[in-house]
């Protein structure tokens, strides 16, 4: 069948990906995400954005740290930043983007989910504090 | 097949294993490092994997449907390049709606790519896949049903203009 041969060959991908996501999970510790965030608004938007850029995992774990982030009085904007690159742009798995959707695809792909994560962020921010 | 696309395929599989060993060559300079740890990532990886087993059912489940009953005319016409507002409607919904790590979907959507889906719109279902319908209660706990309503419409609008702007982009010749 053509189609589980498609996943098959994504096999080899797939397995070094999980192997690179489980890595970034462990080494990466909350407790170091926690302490990058230094205040400045436009900075922390932007580490916002990489953080959730290069860090893998369940979208459940960028929510709860998205929220204790809160609590500790991290920017709401680098917070939705951090969220919405963290499930948008998948740094560990360019290679099987690139496989399936060709490089140019995928690096503007990536570039701009980068971009408008930040962009969101933004308007996110700006829409609670109109309506507030 | 002809041997250009023939070699092609090959080269792609080689770089496929390439990868594969050098995740694992890696893992072991970590093992060797940081072995505790290392257990503790590869425990989370196997985790992960048996995770997405189910869906790497679906979407074989999902491409052999795709390839049955969405013929290149039917994909022009739902999800093509003229597919207008409904093929916006139907990636922005069928994001939405998808479960399961994004990387899992990769096969499925280069392949509708291939048989004509627009490309802007395999932008915006990767996008809209950022908005998790049974994670909501969480994301509702720890910021208010206010910033997740916000949050919702604008990651649907986001997707729309992210798609547009991939469009444009992926138009220009370089």
């Amino acid at each position: 069948m053509k189609s589980a041969k498609t996943v098959m060959n994504a096999l080899p991908l797939i397995f070094g990906v999980v192997l690179l996501m489980g890595l970034m999970r462990i080494f990466i510790s909350t407790t170091w995400v926690m302490n990058v965030f230094k205040g400045n608004i436009i900075m922390d938007t932007f580490i916002g954005s990489f953080l959730g850029s290069i860090s893998a995992g369940h979208s459940m774990t960028s929510y709860i740290l998205g929220g204790e982030l809160l609590k500790k009085g991290v920017s709401l904007v680098a917070i939705v930043a951090f969220i919405i690159a963290w499930d948008t742009i998948g740094i560990v798995q360019i290679p099987i983007e690139v496989t399936y959707l060709g490089k140019r695809f995928t690096l503007t792909r990536n570039i701009l989910c980068f971009i408008f994560s930040m962009g969101i962020a933004i308007a996110v921010t700006l829409t609670i504090w109109l309506i507030s | 097949m002809n041997v250009k696309s023939k070699n092609k395929k090959k080269k792609q599989l080689f770089n496929r294993i390439y990868f594969l060993l050098g995740s694992i060559v890696l893992v072991l300079i970590f093992f060797l490092l940081k072995p505790d740890n290392t257990l503790k990532a590869l425990e989370y990886s196997v985790r992960l994997f048996l995770g997405i087993i189910p869906v790497l059912i679906l979407v074989i489940i999902l491409m052999a449907s795709a390839n049955f009953f969405m013929t290149r005319e039917r994909i022009t016409r739902y999800i093509g390049k003229s597919s207008g507002l409904r093929g916006y409607a139907i990636a922005a919904f069928s994001g939405v709606i998808s479960h399961g790590p994004i990387f899992a979907w990769y096969p499925l959507i280069g392949e509708m790519v291939d048989e004509g889906m627009n490309i802007e719109l395999a932008a915006i279902f990767l996008y809209t896949r950022a908005i998790k319908l049974p994670l909501l209660p969480i994301l509702i706990y720890y910021f208010g049903l206010k910033f997740v309503v916000v949050w919702f419409l604008w990651l649907i609008i986001g997707s729309f203009l992210l798609g547009k702007a991939l469009g444009l982009i992926m138009k220009w010749r370089i």
